[in-house]
């Protein structure tokens, strides 16, 4: 999916108010970027279309707002493109920092933490640095 | 029937299906039989091995192809060189079991080639829409606001590090800077593509083999954007706390917690291999490069000398 430049401005004014209609939205953007009604009402609509907004009708005009929370949306969006790589690193497009396909158990974990001390112990000028 | 170059054509890549075919049997075997311990050597040592193994199909089916069609032809480079063959070179016949191998030859690898690019442009657009919606901060990280504890690079013409706000909360400064040069050290080293093109290659190998390929290659990359931090940050001990605090962050935010000692994991997780070669790296060995051409040689060769005995083999069971 890809987003144009008002797009995700309104994707993202929605992410800070509750419901807006067009004529709302137009006002707030109308100082600061310009634009037609008829552009942000077409904005709207696409948006709708792409399932990023939710609207219902309140007399002659849509009320709208955002489908899922900011946090909530981007973090859904990270699980699609990180899901190859918590399916199997082998399969992933991606360079994790670490990774999310195996874990350790409680033994591997005090196993690298004693390592880790003992390297510090031996090596301690590295620390100061 | 088809005659002369489409017939070469047709044969070429007939005859270079075979060589991937059997090159896949004996990597299997291989790799069931004995399992090629490469911690040992250096890093460039172990990307070159895994990048040359990867190859090793295509290099032998050209290689196999070229030699079984042109030494029995008009190019013979010297008469009575005759080792390799290939009798009817300048036919082919569609309608026969050589047709039927070249379809599904080709059938298998148009579907691999195919899944791979829709991989690849089902990823881009998944990236474009997170770039989107991240903001670049002072480091150069692509900030994305969710819980979530990861951090990762992606995209392949342009890699881009992302790190959600989640992680960025739990680090110190120094952490930080740990995550951020090994994460701007895989995008220098454009690692999501090379690992694309590693996928692409490997998938011509039975399952098994190729996941192998790809968890080493996997480590290899891990193990080489680390040792980038490390020329930065002296303190190994301090890259790898951040490696394992990262990851014991990682496993709780997905609420999968540690596990517990009983749980089956199929390899050592390279959090725990990339922590030990940080800190415990023995003196690094070269990997033997002579017997792996040799290898190779023997098994184009192999390849060359059977692609007309398996030929016959066939023909005299269909009574072609």
């Amino acid at each position: 999916m890809n987003l144009g430049e008002l797009e995700k401005l309104l994707l993202k004014y929605f992410w800070t108010v509750e419901v807006a209609d067009a004529k709302q939205v137009h006002a707030h953007f109308e100082k600061s970027r310009g634009g037609s009604l008829n552009t942000i009402q077409s904005t709207l609509d696409r948006l709708f279309k792409k399932g990023l907004l939710k609207r219902k009708k309140a007399g002659h005009a849509f009320q709208y707002r955002a489908a899922s929370e900011k946090k909530t949306f981007i973090g859904q969006l990270i699980k699609e493109v990180t899901r190859d790589f918590t399916m199997g690193d082998q399969e992933s497009l991606l360079a994790a920092f670490v990774s999310l396909s195996s874990e350790l158990d409680n033994e591997q974990i005090d196993k690298l933490e004693k390592l880790i001390q003992g390297y510090r112990a031996n090596h301690p000028m590295e620390e100061q640095r | 029937m088809i005659h002369g170059a489409g017939a070469v054509a047709l044969n070429l890549l007939f005859i270079l299906f075979f060589s991937l075919f059997l090159v896949a049997i004996v990597a299997a075997i291989i790799s069931s039989v004995g399992n090629l311990n490469l911690g040992r050597y250096s890093l460039p040592s172990r990307r070159r091995v895994l990048w040359f193994a990867a190859l090793t199909p295509w290099i032998i089916g050209i290689v196999t192809a070229c030699l079984s069609i042109f030494v029995d032809s008009r190019y013979q480079p010297a008469d009575g060189f005759n080792l390799f063959h290939w009798h009817h070179s300048q036919e082919f016949n569609l309608a026969s079991w050589h047709g039927i191998t070249l379809l599904v030859g080709i059938s298998i690898v148009s579907f691999l080639l195919l899944k791979a690019v829709f991989r690849l442009i089902t990823n881009a657009r998944q990236l474009k829409l997170l770039y989107q919606l991240a903001e670049e901060n002072e480091r150069g990280f692509y900030q994305l606001e969710a819980e979530k504890i990861t951090a990762f690079t992606a995209g392949i013409i342009k890699p881009r590090c992302y790190i959600t706000n989640g992680l960025l909360q739990q680090l110190s400064a120094q952490e930080l800077t740990i995550v951020q040069l090994h994460e701007s050290a895989h995008a220098k080293s454009f690692d999501p593509l090379k690992k694309w093109l590693f996928q692409l290659l490997t998938s011509f190998y039975p399952v098994s083999v190729s996941r192998q390929m790809n968890i080493c290659m996997t480590l290899v990359m891990e193990q080489s954007a680390d040792a980038r931090v490390a020329r930065v940050v002296k303190d190994k001990s301090l890259i790898a706390e951040t490696l394992l605090k990262v990851k014991k962050l990682a496993s709780a935010s997905t609420g999968n917690n540690v596990l517990a000692p009983v749980a089956c994991h199929y390899a050592m997780d390279n959090v725990e291999e990339r922590i030990n070669y940080l800190i415990n790296r023995q003196k690094e060995t070269i990997f033997p490069l002579l017997p792996v051409v040799l290898a190779i040689t023997t098994l184009a060769a192999f390849c060359g000398f059977s692609a007309d005995a398996f030929h016959h083999v066939i023909e005299f069971t269909l009574s072609h």
